[in-house]
């Protein structure tokens, strides 16, 4: 019988990784239309520790999971080999007209479905060739690394917990995150998973200079008490401490809508074994308000994958 | 100028573009088709939509390209309809309603880009009962414009329609109850997933269709709270504020069924 030394795949690192349109924005990249003076810097260099991680560990896919590719039935994978198009953010049109093209790993996206559906999970492929894939994923996918060389998965949100409550999608997002690692270690991959979250989530509801969206002097921390909550959770992360995230998480919520709701970093940290290991924190900004952190769980410093 | 006003109310879900799949979704789709038969013979020139499926965040916006063109693919329901559109939209109305609504004192956004992603609501609707093709306008649903914030809205564009030559048509595109199914279904046996749900729904129905408003306004609240309605209702309150609900008006219903397990409903104001 002949042997079959198939690698076992593996979790190289997992991001928090925000993506407010604004960060492409200000950093002009030849994808995006819309051209700006700079801004939000403290979040956009935060993300050079990111780039240069995927330059040097060469993963062979890149996993999103988006809060902004809402389902409603069900866990949605992309499973189209090659996407491209032009992606214009409905809320925010004058920012991002992103022209996007991306080599979907469909192998790995097709593990995640099977295995997703063999824990009970109500599953989909999107197979339509001219899907526009929304800003949550690319923004993420681009902060990451802007070079698109390599190729990526992206997960919808399943929006359970706008409908009814927060209990009914965490918990199928820790499923998920399960799922997703089985998937990740039969295909062989080595790869880097992106929770596309902002934390706090209150922002803005007029822009406030129209003229200038970048106009920094005008961006500032929505509230204190959100400021506050945002220092809280990344300073448990910072110190490994899932189980007082968790415990806090539906306050959290609730308080600061924020956008961990929609399942990402539940997701990922799921998928990564829940690792009780200190997040690195690369920077923290706000965008119209909402805050936003950039954090790095090094797997090669102890994860259970 | 006084230009007439006529009022609807479309669902905005793709499943009524494939009526082979469910008797329902037929229903609800003639009936559609018909409101837009009736638009043409009351001489409609151009619709104006309110689509609780085009959210806005940072103030309100007002689509302003005079030809869009493109095809959507809905993110959820990518496998029922792929959705070719190509709205012509009425320059002068949308002019009027960026200048109404600064007037108002709203923070608005003309919204004038290739690619824009019309909304699925806006273009499911468009097809039903627009086949003439007249001119359209579409105003967004902003997040943070409250029932009675949207009913300022309604107002304005009200006083934007009167101010314009022959027959605006006010659509709003939403649904009722919202409890959407979150497995897979057989759309042969779609229904109304909870029948709390159906029986508020029947209810609500019932009082727009005998211009009951005063009930319509006692049980708003409830009804929102309930069936976790589609968006709070706001598509009632643009209708409202553009004086589809006053004394001796109604909204009558020309179709009511289900939608994956929410409310929809046709209704023509009379």
């Amino acid at each position: 019988m002949a042997a079959h030394h198939k690698k076992t795949g593996s979790i190289i690192s997992g991001w928090l990784a925000p993506h407010p349109p604004h960060l492409v924005y200000g950093e002009n990249p030849p994808q995006n239309e819309p051209k700006s003076r700079g801004g939000w810097e403290s979040l956009r260099f935060a993300y050079d520790s990111c780039r240069t991680q995927v330059k040097e560990k060469k993963p062979d896919v890149i996993i999103v999971h988006s809060p902004h590719w809402q389902t409603v039935v069900g866990h949605h994978v992309l499973c189209v080999p090659k996407l491209k198009g032009l992606s214009v953010d409905p809320i925010f049109p004058h920012l991002f007209r992103y022209k996007f093209e991306m080599n979907v790993d469909c192998d790995l996206a097709r593990a995640i479905h099977d295995e997703g559906k063999k824990s009970g999970l109500v599953m989909r492929k999107m197979e339509h060739p001219e899907f526009r894939v929304d800003y949550g994923t690319i923004v993420t996918l681009h902060m990451m690394n802007p070079d698109w060389d390599i190729p990526v998965v992206a997960i919808s949100a399943n929006n359970s917990p706008y409908f009814y409550d927060d209990d009914v999608a965490q918990d199928e997002m820790l499923k998920l995150g399960e799922a997703t690692k089985k998937a990740i270690e039969k295909t062989g991959r080595r790869a880097i998973l992106a929770a596309s979250n902002t934390l706090s989530h209150l922002h803005f509801s007029r822009e406030p200079n129209p003229g200038l969206p970048e106009d920094m002097s005008k961006e500032h921390v929505f509230s204190q008490a959100q400021y506050e909550w945002d220092m809280k959770v990344i300073d448990m992360l910072r110190r490994g401490d899932l189980d007082a995230y968790f415990k806090c998480l539906p306050a959290f919520m609730k308080e600061t809508f924020a956008e961990v709701k929609a399942g990402s970093l539940t997701w990922m940290l799921s998928a990564m074994g829940m690792p009780k290991i200190p997040a690195k924190f690369h920077g923290y900004g706000s965008v119209i308000g909402t805050g936003n952190a950039v954090m790095e769980w090094d797997m090669s410093a102890g994860g259970s994958i | 100028m006084s230009g007439k006003i006529i009022y609807a109310w479309i669902p905005g879900l793709p499943h009524l573009l494939r009526p082979e799949l469910s008797d329902g979704y037929k229903s609800l789709a003639s009936a559609a088709s018909e409101v837009g038969r009736e638009f043409t013979k009351l001489g409609v020139k151009r619709v104006l939509y309110y689509s609780t499926q085009w959210l806005s965040v940072l103030g309100q916006s007002v689509q302003t390209r005079p030809n869009v063109k493109g095809l959507h693919v809905d993110e959820n329901w990518y496998d029922i309809a792929s959705l070719p559109f190509d709205f012509h939209v009425d320059q002068v109305l949308a002019k009027k309603l960026i200048l109404a609504s600064e007037g108002a004192g709203f923070q608005v956004r003309g919204v004038n880009y290739e690619g824009f992603p019309v909304d699925t609501g806006t273009i499911v609707a468009n097809k039903l009962i627009n086949s003439a093709n007249l001119a359209t306008g579409m105003y967004s649903s902003c997040v943070y414009s409250d029932y009675q914030e949207t009913i300022k809205i309604g107002r304005l564009a009200k006083s934007v329609a009167e101010s314009m030559d022959g027959v605006t048509a006010m659509v709003a595109v939403s649904g009722l109850s919202g409890r959407y199914f979150t497995t897979e279904i057989d759309f042969r046996e779609d229904h109304i997933r909870d029948p709390k749900d159906n029986e508020w729904n029947q209810k609500l129905l019932g009082a727009m269709d005998s211009g009951d408003w005063v009930a319509v306004n006692n049980m708003r609240e409830q009804f929102c709270r309930e069936c976790k309605a589609d968006v709070g209702l706001k598509a009632l309150a643009f209708l409202e504020g553009a004086g589809a609900c006053g004394a001796g008006k109604k909204l009558q219903t020309k179709a009511y069924g289900a939608i994956y397990g929410t409310g929809a409903a046709v209704m023509l104001g009379v």
